[in-house]
């Protein structure tokens, strides 16, 4: 079940109709829960046991760290979320990406072993709900939350259905106090909410479903592809990408202000940053806040304990550098998503460190070089494998391809159009539009627009691209 | 999110008018896309559809249904024919490949709502009105057809047929769903935006009609298909003479047999009769000699519910309009078979033109 679908909205409008016929806050609370497992159910009922795995061993841990005596104990407590937590996501997401890098490492060395791996099914949202559950344990032990006693509320709090899939990553201390609250029908902002879904909408079914056809012709076959072909599949994956993910993000956090529920905003249109350490305080903003706020803060630590000079810049650098690679290793096992997120720490460090100040402060040429960057990242981030992405690189640059390029020129029209879009959306013209239009208008106006824009809703089932993470 | 928007108790109550307002402004704005929205490209389809827009007023009499009528019908022998008889009529083929009972049913609807001026009579096959499987991948053309023709008329009707289909009430559900799937799509029209403009930007707005659409009014004998290959060896039904023969003398038996009709869609059948005549249309069944059974037909008929009917899928009755030599495959004719039946049928279609002519 996705957004996008006829079910989901039958399965919304269902829950949202009885939830706000609900009186009493604990039973609206238990009916969101059920249909949260429910929604997660729909994918594989199966991995309903993995989500409640982590629930309770996060709200046992929890409990735990804040009734500890003393600090070994809390630290133990703490110790054992972090292993139970990143065992689960490190067996289902990374188990076979680290056997096959051993047994390759180890055939370096001469250890002839046959290569290894295992049958492993990947829980759709694991490292978004992974990542929720651990901030709670850790700002409990860090003393900036204290532990939830309502297993219902914890229950809910890590697979509350808008955002379980596919995020925002939502922290404890931003959720759970909403659940102190009866919310209340007259506080719901639809118009904002159903504007935002629509647009949510759009560019997930209208925009990269739509072009996702395309990326995938080029990217199974680029050796069929010119060099023009391959930058237009390298920029329309870039498209799709924002749109699936920044499009499933506004849905979510319409859905769950329908519900009266507020989430954290996840994109903050990234194609207008200076640069590419901006870009990424506006892409997924909840994960990078969460990588900034648990691990950079960690590295920082690591750096003094291992006696790194704590005057040196180097510092900085390391941490940042090891914090990108981490985000990419998130996104996915395998060695592309690796360098993809190094390549992304390397530009970081290379902007921290001023020396591409030539570029980034000169506004002509520094969003040219964020999407530039973007596009280059998104061949590391849709090829299958490392060996996927040298020659298509190569191939952008004109080695290979055949002598008459099979992509149509009128694909690299999606681009200028993207940005036209982008900075309407930016300039918040049409949210205004709707805003300022008197109800009896705005439901007339959403009546037409929604009609207008189903017939360009890529018809079938097209997965968000991050779901796989 | 703004205060702006919240919504405090006076506006809350006039939320169901909000709602009725989105309904009809969405209803309103889907009806008016749906107009732009072309049938999708179907085999002939597009050019029958466009050469019967621009030439409706000069038919008299309608060929409607699968390939069995598109290959087998020549309109030209029929008038002549029928002239013979003393009756001044100019017939069209719209058989379309692929078409099956609700196809059909829909077609014939799109034809009287372009209200010909001259038409007096459609003739087509019997309807088995069963249940349509066979729409698989969405993107199929077969699929795209299903879903333009899933309109509420049409959608009722076929679950009246799948509900009264001897089928496990999974079956029937899942089936109910996926149809009603199929009338989602068509009424919010979703999805179809870029074919649609497709269809629009190659539209040649100086196209003329190909000689088998202009000359041959519909007909397109077999071997004119593009492309046409004379059926391999091991896979010619008619290549075994002993076997088709028995196969066809089988089939004589299996039609005259009977058949039950108590799962049968009366009320498909009896609305399509209803919307010819209330176009002032005689409608007219008419099975082409195929080798298939349908015994259906002849039950429906000796219920009376075919008002006028012609089958010549009986073997033994009309052996000579089953000579495998006339034919490419168990349905349908080569040209010069095609041309045969048409004489044949000719005075047989003349005795009911002249009962019925208006």
């Amino acid at each position: 079940m996705i957004f996008t679908q006829a079910v989901f909205f039958v399965f919304f409008a269902v829950v949202a109709s009885i939830y706000w016929l609900l009186r009493g806050n604990g039973t609206r609370k238990a009916w969101l829960l059920a249909a949260s497992y429910v929604f997660y159910g729909s994918w594989d009922w199966r991995f309903l046991g993995l989500i409640l795995i982590s629930t309770l061993v996060d709200y046992v841990a929890g409990i735990g760290i804040e009734g500890a005596a003393d600090g070994w104990r809390k630290r133990l407590w703490l110790y054992a979320s972090l292993a139970i937590n990143l065992g689960l996501l490190g067996y289902f997401k990374y188990f076979n990406f680290f056997v096959e890098s051993g047994v390759g490492l180890l055939n370096l060395f001469g250890l002839e072993l046959a290569p290894m791996r295992a049958d492993i099914i990947l829980p759709v949202g694991i490292s978004f709900y992974t990542f929720q559950s651990l901030s709670y344990s850790i700002d409990i032990y860090r003393g900036e939350l204290q532990a939830r006693r309502s297993p219902l509320d914890f229950a809910l709090f890590v697979a509350f259905f808008p955002q379980l899939v596919a995020g925002p990553i939502v922290r404890a201390v931003e959720f759970l106090p909403q659940l102190d609250v009866r919310r209340r029908l007259a506080d719901v902002e639809f118009r904002a909410c159903l504007t935002l879904f629509l647009f949510g909408f759009i560019k997930k079914a209208c925009v990269a479903d739509r072009v996702a056809p395309m990326v995938d012709r080029i990217f199974s076959d680029p050796e069929a592809v010119g060099t023009t072909g391959r930058w237009i599949g390298a920029g329309l994956f870039n498209v799709q990408l924002y749109c699936d993910f920044s499009g499933y993000s506004d849905m979510a956090m319409a859905t769950a202000g329908l519900l009266g529920y507020r989430l954290v905003e996840n994109f903050r249109f990234p194609f207008f940053a200076p640069s590419v350490g901006e870009f990424w305080r506006r892409w997924h903003i909840s994960l990078t806040s969460w990588i900034r706020d648990y691990l950079y803060i960690y590295l920082d630590w690591l750096w003094v304990r291992l006696g790194g000079n704590k005057r040196s810049r180097w510092r900085i650098y390391t941490a940042l550098f090891g914090v990108y690679t981490a985000v990419g290793l998130w996104h996915g096992a395998s060695w592309n998503f690796v360098f993809f997120g190094m390549n992304a720490g390397l530009f970081v460090v290379l902007e921290a460190a001023g020396k591409m100040k030539w570029i980034t402060s000169r506004g002509w040429l520094a969003y040219p070089y964020v999407f530039l960057f973007w596009t280059m990242s998104a061949v590391f981030f849709r090829s299958g494998g490392l060996d996927h992405v040298v020659p298509y690189v190569t191939g952008m640059f004109g080695a290979g391809g055949p002598a008459t390029d099979p992509v149509a020129l009128r694909w690299a029209a999606v681009f200028p159009l993207f940005l036209v879009v982008h900075f309407a959306m930016y300039r918040r013209f049409l949210h205004d539009f709707f805003r300022r239009l008197p109800d009896w208008a705005f439901a007339a106006v959403y009546g037409v627009a929604a009609a207008l824009v189903l017939p360009w809703a890529s018809v079938g089932y097209q997965a968000f691209v991050y779901f796989q993470f | 999110m703004s205060a702006e928007g919240s919504l405090d108790p006076r506006r809350l109550r006039r939320a169901p008018l909000y709602l009725a307002i989105f309904a009809a402004c969405f209803a309103a704005t889907a009806v008016a896309v749906r107009a732009w929205i072309p049938m999708p490209p179907h085999y002939d389809l597009q050019d029958k559809l466009r050469y019967f827009a621009e030439h409706k007023d000069e038919f008299d009499l309608v060929f409607v249904g699968s390939s069995a009528t598109f290959r087998n019908f020549v309109p030209e022998v029929v008038d002549e024919g029928l002239a013979a008889e003393g009756l001044e009529v100019r017939s069209f083929n719209f058989g379309v490949v692929g078409f099956r009972s609700f196809e059909t049913d829909y077609m014939v609807r799109w034809i009287l709502a372009q209200e010909p001026a001259r038409l007096k009579w459609i003739v087509l096959e019997p309807p088995p009105f069963d249940p349509p499987f066979d729409y698989t991948g969405l993107q199929a053309s077969k699929t795209e057809l299903a879903v333009h023709s899933h309109t509420l008329e049409e959608t009722e009707l076929i679950l009246r047929s799948v509900w009264l289909a001897d089928l496990e009430p999974r079956v029937k559900y899942d089936e109910s769903i996926r149809h009603l799937k199929l009338l989602g799509m068509n009424l919010g029209n979703i999805g179809r935006g870029p074919a649609a403009l497709q269809a629009h930007l190659d539209r040649d707005p100086d196209w003329v009609a190909p000689p088998w659409l202009a000359d041959g009014r519909g007909f397109q004998a077999v071997e004119d298909r593009p492309g046409f290959k004379e059926p391999a060896p091991d896979k010619d039904p008619l290549r075994d003479r002993a076997a088709y023969r028995d196969r066809a003398v089988a089939m004589e038996a299996a039609n005259r047999a009977g058949a039950s009709l108590e799962r049968y869609n009366f009320t498909a059948l009896r609305r399509q009769i209803g919307a010819i005549r209330g176009a002032g249309v005689e409608p007219i069944y008419c099975l082409s000699p195929m080798v298939f059974a349908m015994p259906e037909a002849l039950a429906l008929d000796e219920l009376g519910e075919l008002p006028n009917f012609l089958p010549f899928h009986l073997p033994k009755t009309y052996a000579n309009l089953f000579r495998p030599e006339l034919r490419i495959d168990l349905t349908h004719y080569r040209r010069e078979g095609a041309s045969q039946f048409s004489r044949f049928l000719a005075p047989r279609l003349a005795e009911i033109l002249k009962r019925t002519a208006p």
